[in-house]
């Protein structure tokens, strides 16, 4: 399977795309101009070898009516220097040349060269050289290709020039749509990574400068405002339900099952810090009988003053939570010890000594009768702490007379 | 005045010393073939005023080497005729006059008839080219020069090719 580091990126492909398009492009242009260069070259240097057969042959003529071989010479040899010709040789009847000038050429040497000369001049020119209307010889020219190969020489060396201007041209023109096309798809990309690993829903895709991409930026970002309230809407859900699993409806306060988290979480800090901390166990006196007597609506309405007095005095980081029926739990976070149980004792007894309300307009005064415990002293785990204040609010129970305490109007 | 070397006088070197001309060179013994051959060039490379089908040359003087003439009508281009003139003939019925050694009063007058005539005078044994002859040859045992005499080409109605000219003149200057 291929992964997405071994596919090409938006630049690569670009670059890649934008090269071969320019290659060629620079490769037809190049080829015509060599070629149309190369054939005007070439026949402009071939006219100029038959200009300088015939200049030689009309000059060099009465040297051959005279058979003077040095006026011959003479006569050529300032044609012979002209730029483009290697040599020229004047032929009398007999096959031995009459006179001849051949410049050494140092292009000639070298391949390009040859390979021009090759090409252009693979034979000598001739001219006639005449006499009152009669041939009386021949003057050959031999082209020297040194112009066409330094022609050739340049030509390649500038269209190695124009594969660079191209590669650099090419690499610059990507970078540029790169800006435009692959960096708003890179945001985008980012945005989507950031939602999927950090849940960051609240990102948005940042404005792109194609339009294409923008339309797709703004179905993305849509989408993402979609998920966002989707993801909110689970999450007060998520929230609501959580709070309706650790939570009593009735008082609002915490239940059991949330309770006994928050201890182990108190335990295990007090544990690992060597702080102690207090439970309180705290059980409705005589609720039974208002119960009996006034009604279920009387019995939670004295349940929801007595979790309402119980949260009243409370650090924000203590819990007091219905266990159930009309037990109550006090937890008082670290650092607190037996004076901060006796502190709390106090108050709720203070709470609860004015009267409740009942729906039906009667008053109740409820007493609370409470037991603790304190970490480290009176157990090392939760077990043992729970039974001692378990243990200690039965103990103070007994002690208790079992009747309500009532105030009536 | 006759100025025989205005074109040797112009490259240095003593105008004094031989200067070499035109130099064409030939097997021994075939001097006369040598001789008509440059003849016919020269006539070949000389335009006259009338345009004329034969070459008709006239031999004078004590010519060593004119037997042949008659051979450059190869070179010439057209059939020539060769006749002889006698010393201090009038030149009628020439167009060439071929002079050959003589006494230079006698050679004077010759050339001097041909003046006003369409008549190319070639001496044979003039090495300076002081006599008033238009060309003049200089045969040695191997090779054989010619000189141009500028002053009585220039005078005469007769056109040289200026080749010829470049022909005896850089081979005169050149080595």
């Amino acid at each position: 399977m291929a992964g997405p580091t071994q596919l090409p990126s938006v630049r690569q492909v670009l670059s890649r795309v934008h090269f071969r398009v320019t290659l060629v492009a620079v490769a037809i242009a190049g080829l015509t101009v060599m070629l149309t260069g190369f054939a005007a070259l070439g026949i402009y240097a071939r006219q100029n070898l038959e200009l300088i057969a015939q200049t030689a042959s009309y000059s060099v003529a009465p040297a051959l009516v005279f058979e003077d071989p040095d006026a011959a010479r003479l006569a050529i040899e300032p044609l012979a220097e002209s730029p483009g010709v290697a040599g020229i040789a004047v032929f009398g009847p007999s096959a031995r040349p009459f006179a001849a000038r051949i410049k050494s050429t140092p292009a000639a040497g070298s391949s390009i060269g040859w390979v021009a000369k090759s090409l252009f001049f693979p034979r000598p020119v001739a001219a006639p050289v005449t006499q009152g209307g009669r041939v009386i010889g021949e003057v050959r020219v031999e082209g020297d290709a040194a112009i066409v190969a330094g022609y050739i020489r340049a030509g390649l060396l500038g269209g190695l020039a124009c594969l660079l201007l191209t590669a650099i041209a090419t690499s610059l023109l990507a970078r540029r749509l790169q800006e435009e096309i692959a960096v708003p798809l890179q945001a985008m990309a980012a945005v989507a990574h950031a939602v999927r690993v950090g849940r960051a829903f609240d990102r948005r895709a940042p404005r792109a400068s194609i339009r294409e991409i923008d339309t797709l930026r703004d179905d993305f970002n849509a989408l993402l405002a979609e998920l966002e309230e989707w993801h909110h809407r689970m999450r007060d859900e998520n929230a609501a339900l959580s709070h309706q699993a650790t939570h009593d409806p009735l008082t609002g306060l915490p239940n059991r099952a949330l309770l006994e988290q928050e201890l182990s979480a108190v335990l295990e800090r007090a544990r690992r810090e060597g702080t102690s901390f207090a439970l309180l166990y705290a059980d409705g006196d005589g609720f039974k009988a208002i119960n009996d007597e006034y009604g279920h609506a009387a019995g939670d309405a004295v349940l929801v003053a007595i979790g309402r007095r119980l949260r009243k005095g409370l650090r924000a980081s203590d819990v007091a939570a219905r266990l159930g029926g009309d037990e109550f739990a006090i937890l008082l976070a670290a650092p607190s010890g037996a004076e901060a149980v006796a502190r709390a004792s106090e108050g709720i007894a203070l709470q609860m000594a004015a009267p409740i309300a009942l729906p039906g307009g009667e008053q109740v005064v409820v007493g609370l009768t409470l037991g603790a415990a304190v970490y480290p002293r009176d157990g090392e785990d939760l077990a043992a702490l729970v039974h001692h204040a378990d243990l200690e609010m039965l103990t103070a129970k007994q002690g208790r007379p079992q009747h309500r305490k009532e105030g009536r109007k | 005045m006759l100025l025989a070397l205005a074109l040797s006088a112009i490259v240095p070197g003593s105008p004094e010393a031989p200067i070499p001309a035109s130099d064409t060179r030939f097997a021994p013994g075939t001097e006369d073939s040598a001789v008509a051959r440059t003849v016919g060039g020269i006539a070949s490379y000389t335009r006259w005023p009338e345009p004329m089908a034969t070459l008709r040359i006239c031999v004078s003087g004590a010519a060593r080497h004119a037997d042949r003439l008659s051979e450059a009508a190869r070179t010439a281009g057209r059939p020539a005729t060769v006749r002889r003139l006698g010393i201090g003939a009038a030149p009628t019925g020439c167009d060439l006059l071929y002079l050959g050694p003589m006494r230079p009063a006698e050679s004077l007058g010759m050339i001097r008839a041909t003046h006003g005539r369409a008549i190319l005078s070639i001496a044979e044994s003039d090495p300076a080219c002081r006599g008033g002859a238009m060309f003049c040859l200089a045969v040695s045992a191997a090779s054989l020069s010619f000189r141009i005499n500028i002053d009585a080409i220039s005078r005469s109605t007769l056109r040289v090719d200026p080749r010829v000219q470049r022909v005896a003149t850089l081979a005169g200057g050149g080595n």
